[in-house]
């Protein structure tokens, strides 16, 4: 059978394939049948901030940062994230202590029914780490496949202004 | 759920992946970004051979070409500043107008090139700016014309026979001044009505040589020669882009055999087409 370097072969025993993940900076280890998608796997492993909407890669309720890029959660097979890092809403914040871009996200009002919101922070995350002095251009750029139904978007783009503007002051006062 | 999947291989070098793909025939299939493919796996597939870890993830230009990995993102295109300087950024914009801003972070060159569906921006710019891309079986490297590559035959042996490795664009592209547009219903749709690219090496206030494409409108990109030929030595002005717009919407016709549900493309290709070479003219 194939031989492989690196990440090497996952190879299914009794349908099941065993992944290691580091997700939200700790590694787990996890049993998954080898056609399961990550979406699935991460909403039965409990990490629920994952949404599943479209199923289909349209609409970015389930987008999680993988390495760090934002990636759609129900287009990818939970085996391709093995030893690779994954961060979810979860791993972001608290109720208690929100993360300054879930603070701003409160703040400006930019919550409606809220489905949406968890994949509108990571990509509001991954641009912000990226790029820490968006223009509002680049914020609805960045954001363009994050659908959200109840708004016009615009609070949600006042909400990543507002995040950038105060991580950029955090870490000008450090 | 797929369950006809038994293992996942992730080969660290494209000769690796590509006699993995060749043992195993119709049983795997490759995935890079993993934008299509991962919803749309035949039945047959039991190994999945991913190619995240592949080392082809480069930008970069010598003397005889612009090369860049098949692993590359869509979004480290749009991003690059070497493609931003490269005829006149024309990759950069034509990979900034591709869907939205996740698909571009999942999506990669050579799945873009790979899975070449009328409507991936990257194929008819690759082909306006003569690139070649560079495919392994394994055993041997095989660079291959992007005119060739989208023929249906070749097309169905990338990801089945060959891995594509990298694209290389001649470094005489470098200076030509191009252009990239796309009539869509929104900017984030990745269908296109017509997607047209222009590139010309100019000399003299003249063109001494021009690319015309347009894709989406033909199941593949398509270069237009007439429209080329209306504007090979002709002072680059309003006059000669009108004239090769008339002719790329001729050809355009004729190549669609004039089907009604193709016309608007057809007009819509023309205006492009002229406005892209206005643009690169002035460029």
């Amino acid at each position: 059978m194939a031989k492989t370097k690196g990440r090497g072969v996952l190879k299914a025993k009794d349908g099941r394939i065993a992944i290691t993940v580091n997700i939200n900076g700790r590694e787990q280890a996890w049993t998954v049948a080898p056609g399961e998608y990550l979406l699935d796997v991460l909403r039965r492993e409990g990490y629920k901030g994952v949404k599943k909407g479209c199923d289909n890669g349209d609409c970015g309720t389930c987008t999680v940062l993988l390495d760090g890029k934002p990636v759609l959660a129900c287009m990818m097979f939970a085996a391709q994230a093995h030893r690779r890092a994954l961060l979810t809403i979860e791993g972001l914040g608290t109720p208690d202590k929100p993360h300054p871009i879930q603070q701003a996200f409160v703040e400006t009002g930019a919550v409606q029914c809220g489905f949406c919101i968890p994949g509108m922070v990571l990509a509001t995350k991954a641009l912000l780490d990226e790029n820490p002095d968006p223009d509002e251009p680049a914020v609805r750029r960045a954001l363009d496949g994050n659908l959200c139904r109840c708004t016009g978007y615009v609070k949600q783009v006042e909400a990543a202004l507002l995040a950038a503007k105060r991580l950029k002051a955090c870490k000008g006062g450090e | 759920m797929k369950n006809n999947i038994k293992q996942f291989c992730f080969p660290t070098s494209a000769k690796e992946a590509a006699s993995l793909i060749n043992r195993l025939k119709s049983k795997a299939v490759v995935v890079a970004g993993g934008t299509r493919l991962s919803r749309a796996l035949l039945p047959t597939v039991e190994t999945v051979v991913d190619l995240a870890d592949l080392p082809l993830k480069h930008i970069k230009a010598d003397k005889r070409s612009l090369r860049i990995g098949a692993l590359c993102s869509i979004a480290e295109l749009e991003k690059s500043p070497l493609l931003a300087q490269w005829a006149g950024g024309v990759i950069a914009k034509a990979a900034s107008h591709w869907s939205n801003a996740l698909a571009r972070s999942m999506g990669t060159v050579g799945g873009n090139v790979a899975r070449a569906h009328p409507h991936n921006n990257l194929p008819p710019v690759f082909l306006a700016l003569d690139a070649v891309a560079v495919c392994t079986d394994g055993r041997r490297e095989k660079t291959i014309p992007f005119a060739q590559l989208l023929e249906p035959g070749l097309m169905r042996e990338l990801g089945t026979r060959y891995i594509v490795v990298e694209v290389r664009v001649p470094a005489e592209t470098r200076t030509w001044s191009a252009a990239c547009a796309r009539l869509a219903l929104t900017k984030t749709s990745w269908e296109a009505y017509t997607n047209c690219v222009v590139a010309v090496d100019r000399k003299d206030g003249a063109a001494r040589r021009a690319a015309v494409v347009i894709g989406s409108v033909l199941p593949r990109a398509v270069r237009l020669a007439k429209a080329e030929a209306a504007l090979a030595g002709k002072p680059c002005g309003e006059a000669s882009a009108r004239a090769a717009a008339a002719a790329a919407v001729a050809e355009l016709e004729a190549l669609t055999g004039r089907a009604e549900a193709k016309a608007y493309a057809c007009r819509t290709s023309g205006v492009l087409v002229r406005r892209c070479l206005m643009e690169a003219f002035q460029g």
